[in-house]
């Protein structure tokens, strides 16, 4: 049979682009020259500045609009006979279900948050449609293919979580400028943003470090306004409100009082290798009129502020972010940290740098605090344009029936050996065991089903860790709907513990989101908070657990990759199930940092297999191919 | 990046700082500004110099120059984004019709078109235009020669100034700085393809990252591989250090010998890179010709003749690979080669990172692309 041409192939094919951003306009352009004539492209977001080194379907006059519009209206100038249907929308809308999906031949991804990953994998797999997935940032990129039954699915290994830290850490005991960053943002919210219990800025007095001392109860510190907040239970904001959010009175409290109380829990800071933390000067803190840090943008960006000069920064932000809130339309019209707005980024930057200069960690630049505070990653024209080439070079494969010549391929920024920078993979197996794809999905839920509320199952279960959109949750043999997706039938569940609906160990939860087609059974492990084994760790209130030794590829290099075999001992089931590691891990007392990624493309990269350093004589053939 | 003293206000302007503030992230400040006063030339206005163009306009380079009097056809028109459709019936240069699209894609970037042949150019029309870097574009094998030669020809002595000319140099403000011309050459065929850089004796600074020392270490950063850190960690600390890398001329690369003794690691190397050189025979045999598809027998021949001049296996190269070089390029490998050669373009003219040294070929059967160093 004659081989048809890659333009032939192109033409008859039918392709859903998700993502119109880095990675999304370079896939358009390819697919438009290489002769794709039925597309269809999604996207959510607008456009922004920031977009435009490298989003280059896009110029100065499009800021603010469809990034999907947009991209279709550019290359359509190309002029060539292409069908292109645009979407401005949310791919995890009910819409685009899997009858939507099935219109297609084959998908490809170019999103920048896992969430919608997630779900778009789920989609795939329930309509059996080829995906090809990508990712990028800075110099690094990859692309896989994934076939429903022949491949790894996107969920069947674990993917590395969002980065979180303990709540003890952020209100106690910062030692990375990282942590000041997420304090501060936290008390943007405390202070004008919807106010997260979780997310709370003051002094921890329950944290855990502080009950093993024998004084449980610190003394008050020096002062009569020794943290006046703590004695009479006030919320942040309730404090700021009285105060009338008065940037001195909130610089003493914040910078200076509160640091003079975290210095009464002497148990913290007798730990070795850790510094007090130093109040903050009055003369720090009044600041001179002529302490602004330069007028000019860039300067004033790039250069490290003194305490004096974030202190004059800290009072004009909030001044700005007060009038802003006493202005606002409606009463739960809360602001919303947005770090391209120069009032909130001034206030989180100054903030971030003062908690710093008084715990002793280095502080820095705003422009170094902006990525921090705003999960910016770095991106370039070059590496998207590199991983759109060979998504459409794997794309091409399927679609002329070849798929066995798909690959993961992998661009690295430092040569591999032999000189690889570009490099191919076998495809990984599917997990037997993926809590999506397998043929009957099932994790294990370690909880305390006298405390885990039916709503945190749904919203931080299900939900956050496990990526459903809308689920349905029914207590296994009973018939009873413990969670549905249709607004209002459950809402009266949700603040009630697991155990009132007779939900204890062992017991079975069929969980399912009808629009991704997932059906998955939970199986409750009440933990035994007087086994010292089955305890969960401090601070954590449930973990996901599901085996996720994924079936190792031939060619997938053998010195790094597979976890050990897990250690035989006495109670081997749960061992097992443990040994691979949790799954997730829900901490109420842990601070999330939730933040999606912006528009910029997510760190999604998995390191290309290594194979053993060094001498090139011990290379070992990590690629199957010949 | 931490940043260090603040700069004097002439070097980048706010709007500059909006719009590249994502690349500026990770390649640095000092990089982007060696970017900006950047002036290259591009030799050829293929569908391949569409791709490395729009990358290098969307970095910011200072001027870009296109040479190329071809006249635009329909076949360029079909396989590349860069030509504006509407010249289609005009009588215009390639280059010519590429400026337009260029242009709107950074309107800070100077895009012009240059007429005349590579033949044409001379060491003082470089020096005079002030490039800084020569790329030839799918060009013949003598001309990848000639402008080789010529590129090595040129030696600036001029004083480091700062309105332009001149201050392409690093942070070491001597009077009189000796800056050389940066050559490279790409091409793809069928689905594979190659960049070659020459940069005679290139210096370049580059990032080691300091481990921290504690707990709190961001262990999902990788120090050999990513200079990234993972999204809302903080930045890893990192000191640039300066080194610098000696470069072969292009005549020493064709006159590679291919070594039978090392018929190990020969085996392991893609066969587009015999397939690259194979071309290059090709074309010295046949004044310039470009290899089609009628050309599989003579190749085979040339090939054959090849290997055993070499004391080489003939099965290195097989006729499947052989072929697959043949077809017209395939839009999916110009973006990545055009995306390849783009950043080794911006890593050399900004003197940060190590450009490859100094042969790059892209297998698009294998999906794999690799550097090896030759001559």
């Amino acid at each position: 049979a004659m081989r048809r041409s890659p333009r032939e192939v192109a033409s008859g094919s039918r392709v859903l682009v998700v993502g119109a951003g880095g990675i999304g306009c370079e896939l358009l352009k390819n697919l438009v020259v290489s002769g794709f004539r039925r597309i269809s492209i999604i996207d959510l977001d607008t456009i922004d500045v920031s977009n435009l080194n490298r989003q280059f379907l896009f110029r100065k006059e499009h800021v603010g609009q469809s990034k999907a519009l947009v991209a279709k209206q550019s290359v359509l100038k190309y002029g060539r006979d292409a069908d292109i249907t645009a979407y401005h929308d949310s791919v995890l809308e009910e819409k685009y279900g899997v009858d939507f999906f099935s219109g297609f031949d084959i998908v490809l991804i170019a999103l920048d948050n896992r969430a919608a990953r997630n779900h778009v994998n789920r989609l795939c797999l329930a309509a059996n449609v080829p995906l090809v997935e990508s990712g990028s940032a800075g110099y690094l990129g990859q692309v896989t293919v994934i076939r429903k039954g022949v491949t790894a699915c996107y969920e069947c290994k674990e993917q590395q979580k969002q980065k979180s830290y303990p709540a003890c850490t952020i209100r106690n005991t910062p030692s990375e400028p990282i942590h000041c960053v997420v304090w501060a943002k936290y008390l943007f919210s405390q202070l004008f943003g919807e106010a997260d219990p979780d997310q709370d800025v003051a002094p921890d007095t329950e944290d855990p470090e502080l009950s093993s001392s024998s004084s449980t109860t610190p003394a008050v510190a020096n002062g009569s306004q020794a943290n006046e907040q703590q004695s009479q239970k006030q919320t942040t904001r309730s404090w700021a409100e009285a105060t009338g959010y008065d940037p001195s009175r909130l610089l003493k409290k914040l910078f200076a009082d509160d640091i003079r109380y975290l210095l009464t829990m002497s148990v913290l800071w007798q730990r070795p290798g850790r510094r007090a933390p130093t109040p903050l000067t009055d003369e720090q803190l009044d600041g001179s009129g002529d302490a602004a840090p330069q007028s000019d943008g860039y300067q004033r960006d790039h250069a490290v502020w003194s305490a004096a000069q974030c202190c004059h920064v800290f009072r004009s932000a909030v001044d700005q972010l007060r009038r802003r809130y006493a202005e606002r339309s409606s009463a739960d019209d809360y602001l919303v940290f947005d770090k391209d707005d120069q009032a909130a980024m001034d206030f989180v930057a100054s903030a971030a740098n003062l908690r710093a200069y008084a715990f002793g960690i280095t502080a820095n630049s705003r422009f170094t605090v902006k990525a921090m505070a705003g999960n910016i990653i770095p991106a370039i024209a070059t590496t998207n344009a590199i991983i759109a080439g060979l998504i459409v070079l794997e794309a091409l494969k399927v679609l002329d029936g070849r798929p066995e010549q798909c690959r993961s391929v992998f661009l690295e920024k430092k040569l591999h050996p032999r000189g690889r920078i570009i490099i191919p993979c076998a495809l990984p197996q599917p997990n037997p065991k993926c809590y999506v794809c397998a043929p009957q999905p099932q994790v294990t839920l370690r909880c305390d089903p006298s405390i885990l509320t039916v709503g945190a199952l749904r919203d931080r279960v299900l939900k956050a860790e496990l990526a459903m959109v809308a689920p349905d949750v029914e207590i296994e043999g009973r018939g009873v709907i413990l969670v549905s997706s249709e607004a209002g039938e459950t809402e009266s569940n949700d603040p009630q513990p697991l155990a009132r609906f007779g939900i204890g160990n062992h017991a079975r939860l069929r969980c399912d989101d009808f629009l991704q087609r997932y059906n998955l059974l939970i199986i409750i492990a009440a933990a035994d908070p007087a086994d010292a084994e089955q305890r969960l760790p401090d601070g954590v209130d449930f973990q996901i657990v599901g085996d996720l030794q994924s079936v190792q590829a031939t060619a997938e290099a053998a010195p790094a990759a597979a976890a050990p075999p897990p250690a035989t001992s006495g109670r081997k089931r749960r061992s097992e199930a443990v040994e691979s590691g949790p799954l997730g891990s829900g901490e109420a007392k842990k601070a999330r940092l939730l933040d999606e990624a912006d528009d910029d493309d997510e760190l999604e990269i998995v390191a290309a297999p290594k194979s053993v350093d060094g001498a090139s004589s011990q290379e070992p053939d990590i690629v199957l191919l010949d | 990046m931490t940043s260090s003293a603040v700069e004097a206000p002439t070097d980048i302007t706010a709007q500059e700082a909006e719009l590249y503030d994502r690349q500026i992230r990770l390649w640095g400040l000092d990089a982007q500004k060696r970017l900006r006063a950047s002036r290259i030339l591009m030799v050829g206005a293929t569908p391949l110099t569409g791709e490395i163009a729009k990358n290098l306009v969307l970095a910011g380079i200072r001027s870009l120059t296109l040479m190329d009097d071809s006249p635009l056809s329909a076949d360029d028109i079909d396989s590349s984004f860069i030509y504006d459709p509407s010249l289609a019936t005009a009588a215009t240069t390639r280059a010519e019709a590429a400026l337009s699209a260029l242009h709107s894609l950074n309107p800070m970037v100077e895009v012009s078109a240059k007429s005349g042949q590579p033949e044409q150019l001379t060491a003082d029309v470089l020096a005079n235009e002030d490039y800084d870097a020569v790329l030839a574009i799918s060009q013949p094998v003598e001309v990848l020669q000639s402008l080789g030669r010529l590129c090595r020809s040129v030696t600036y002595d001029g004083e480091v100034n700062s309105n332009g000319a001149g201050n392409n140099s690093n942070s070491d403000s001597s009077a009189k700085q000796r800056r050389q011309v940066q050559f490279f050459a790409a091409d793809c065929f069928g689905c594979h393809g190659y960049v070659f850089l020459d940069l005679q004796r290139h210096e370049f600074a580059t990032e080691l990252a300091e481990v921290p020392p504690k707990a709190g270490q961001d262990s999902s950063v990788d120090p050999k591989t990513a200079a990234v850190p993972a999204a809302g960690s903080q930045p890893v600390e990192t000191h640039l250090i300066k080194r610098s890398a000696d470069y072969a001329d292009f005549e020493s690369v064709l006159r590679t010998r291919w070594d039978p003794a090392k018929l190990g690691s020969l085996r392991r190397l893609s066969p587009a890179l015999y397939l690259a050189f194979l071309l290059f025979e090709f074309q010295r045999a046949n004044n310039g010709a470009r290899a089609g598809p009628n050309d599989v027998d003579a190749l085979k021949t040339l090939w054959r003749a090849f290997a055993e001049s070499q004391q080489l296996p003939a099965n290195l190269l097989d006729e499947a690979v052989l072929s697959s070089g043949l077809q017209p390029p395939s839009c999916p490998v110009l973006a990545i080669v055009g995306g390849v050669a783009a950043q080794e373009v911006i890593k050399a003219v900004s003197h940060k990172d190590d450009p490859f040294n100094n042969f790059f070929v892209f297998d698009g059967i294998q999906s794999c692309g690799s550097v090896q160093t030759l001559g």
